[in-house]
């Protein structure tokens, strides 16, 4: 979302949850991520470890600052 | 003879699916800082001090600076046609006791099907089509809200499909099902109440088309497999192997 001074504001919801027959260690994770709010746009992705789940936030965060930058 | 239609006085919000107000069944054109006031007082649903509204909605600008704010949103709930709307003192606001908020209703709605199971004839249709809370606003105290209504729509879609198969409603109950299973799809629980419902109209072939469909998702997007109580619930099915 532009605001003013060129400001862009992204959103990042991370839903987690332990299904109670899974293997230890195991969460699922949902992602639902907009880079441009006020375009609305969405993207949808699902982790099954606390791992991945951080692995894909930073990777989602890079690419944040990367369309900021130019990159 | 012509029908007369009544039109409604009480003022209805609407804050699932996007904000509308609407004033004896009118739409009313509001500016963004007064949706925000009062889709902000009817999130909380109690009395709030006017300085924690003009913080929170406002909290960038200096404290005079949102104070005025929050009185010029207010006195734009304030212009003929509006009376009620809110409900304010010198101290507090809270969304008028009149106001009819579509969110309030969907909670009481949800809850009441968790806590007892007693179903009302609207409930499906209210349910499967709540949607989301303030879908397209991103601030802070409408994220966290949004959340607590999208859990709380998916307990009871499981809830009402469960209850519906239970006396026998099999279509209604796979809608209730199939709802939840999309707000969710990687949610055991929903596919668990929707292969149940399809078992207990004794339709094993959608049961087993809807175990395979969790199975695969589960498989692409985790690397993950159905729990064993779900996969012998299947397995044990005529039809054999899944």
């Amino acid at each position: 979302m532009e605001r003013a001074g060129g400001e862009r504001v992204g959103v990042l919801v991370l839903r987690i949850w332990i299904e109670p027959d899974d293997p230890p260690g195991t969460v699922r994770a949902r992602i639902t991520a907009s880079r441009d709010v006020l375009r609305g746009e969405r993207e949808s992705i699902a982790a099954a470890s606390p791992e991945q789940a951080l692995e894909l936030i930073r990777a989602w965060i890079d690419r944040f600052v990367a369309h900021q930058t130019g990159a | 003879m012509t029908a007369v239609r009544v039109a409604v006085e009480t003022p209805r919000l609407s804050l699932l699916n996007g904000f509308e107000l609407s004033v004896r069944d009118e739409p009313v054109e509001l500016p963004l800082s007064a949706q925000r006031v009062l889709a902000f007082l009817a999130l909380h649903d109690r009395p709030l001090q006017r300085i924690f509204v003009a913080g929170s909605l406002w909290c960038d600008a200096s404290e005079s600076h949102a104070n005025a704010s929050l009185r010029t949103a207010l006195w734009r709930l304030r212009r003929p046609g509006r009376a009620g709307v809110v409900d304010a003192t010198t101290t507090h606001l809270r969304i008028g006791r009149e106001v009819e908020v579509d969110l309030h209703d969907a909670t009481r709605r949800a809850r009441r099907l968790l806590d007892d199971g007693a179903l009302e004839p609207d409930d499906l249709r209210s349910l499967v089509s709540a949607g989301e809370l303030l879908p397209d606003w991103y601030e802070d105290w409408v994220l966290i809200e949004r959340e607590r209504h999208r859990q709380l729509r998916l307990h009871a879609l499981e809830a009402l499909c469960a209850s519906l198969a239970q006396t026998g409603r099999f279509a209604d109950a796979a809608e209730a099902g199939l709802a939840a299973v999309s707000l969710e799809p990687l949610r055991e629980s929903a596919h668990r109440v929707l292969i149940g419902a399809h078992l207990s109209e004794g339709n094993a072939v959608e049961a087993i088309r809807q175990f395979r469909f969790y199975r695969r998702l589960l498989r692409d997007q985790l690397g993950l497999e159905p729990s064993s109580g779900l996969s012998e619930l299947v397995g044990m099915l005529p039809t054999g192997d899944v």
